[in-house]
């Protein structure tokens, strides 16, 4: 896993319906939902509009946090403690990117839809 | 990155199903069959995202049947003493499996000696012998073959011995035993939602099922 420029990125071996080939897929996630996954082989792209989906999960997530963060304070306190300042710094990041990947995917996805 | 790591609805797609298995008062130990090269995602995944499953990590082999097998010897002891009756093979790439399917194909299994879920696959039309045209002849009742596929845990850790010993490659749990085993198997009806994650959309239609669900299989 690694955080881009854009979300949460993955890679996977998955059959592309275009091409019809088993090849590696880059999958950019944003929070819990992807958003668009990409066939490195022939470029095809699925895109979407998850703006909405989005800002409701992302509202869970904050409501979550701090029991998720208890729970892994209580599991791996040192772990966790050392982990601290570098997310405090990393996450608004992250967040700032997952908003550019969903609002660029949704108006890709449009421009697609019109054309 | 094996897909069965990939994200889902915010955890990997193997936890989904580890998930649902403990869910199963009657399934007692959980055993996932990894490649050797996963083994520190496999422990950030079972460290974050399975809460209250003990979850026994077996390094698999070369190909698919190699890594039951060694999953079986890793039972054998507890097979051998009775602690374990059953064995129930799931794919993890099938995220959705429902805890109400999985008991199912474990009653099944234990009764009849060996289940799998399926599907009645109506729309499949037989071809001729000469591979172009279709077949007069409709072919019997068919069915679309899910996971888990379940079976008494002697007999199983038996076939698999002996298809190793004659190199016998199946394409699945249930050939080995066709091949190996007098075990009956019948089949249970499997679910629209256990579908095998292949197609990047899939994992679209997968995510849009749990948040459906509420994020419950």
């Amino acid at each position: 896993m690694r955080v881009s420029s854009m979300g949460t990125v993955e890679y996977a071996t998955l059959t592309c319906h275009d091409c019809g080939q088993d090849t590696r897929h880059e999958l950019a996630y944003a929070g819990r939902l992807l958003v668009v996954t990409t066939c490195t082989r022939c470029g095809n792209r699925i895109e979407r509009d998850v703006r909405d989906r989005y800002l409701r999960d992302l509202r869970q997530r904050l409501v979550s946090k701090p029991s998720r963060m208890l729970r892994r304070f209580r599991r791996h306190p040192v772990g966790f403690a050392s982990s601290l300042p570098r997310t405090t710094v990393l996450k608004p990041w992250e967040l700032l990117e997952e908003i550019r990947l969903v609002w660029s995917a949704a108006a890709d996805a449009r421009r697609a839809e019109r054309d | 990155m094996n897909k069965v790591y990939l994200p889902l609805a915010g955890r990997r797609l193997v936890s989904w199903s580890l998930g649902a298995f403990a869910r199963v008062p009657d399934i007692g130990a959980l055993v996932l069959v990894a490649r050797p090269q996963d083994g520190e995602l496999v422990e950030w995944v079972l460290d974050r995202e399975v809460d209250g499953a003990e979850v026994e990590v077996v390094y698999g082999g070369e190909t698919r049947q190699e890594s039951e097998l060694r999953a079986l010897r890793h039972l054998a002891s507890r097979i051998d003493d009775g602690t374990v009756d059953t064995v129930l093979l799931h794919d993890a790439a099938r995220p959705l499996v429902s805890p109400a399917l999985i008991a199912g194909v474990l009653h099944s299994a234990r009764e009849h000696g060996g289940a799998i879920p399926g599907l009645p696959a109506e729309d499949v039309v037989a071809v001729g012998d000469d591979g172009a045209t279709l077949a007069e002849q409709a072919p019997g009742p068919i069915i679309r073959a899910q996971t888990p596929q379940g079976f008494r845990a002697g007999p199983l850790l038996a076939a698999y011995e002996q298809a190793a010993r004659e190199e016998f490659l199946g394409t699945d749990t249930a050939s080995c035993m066709e091949r190996f085993s007098a075990l009956p198997v019948h089949w249970v009806r499997g679910e629209q939602q256990n579908f095998k994650i292949t197609y990047p959309h899939d994992l679209v239609i997968a995510e849009q099922v749990l948040a459906a669900a509420e994020y419950q299989t």
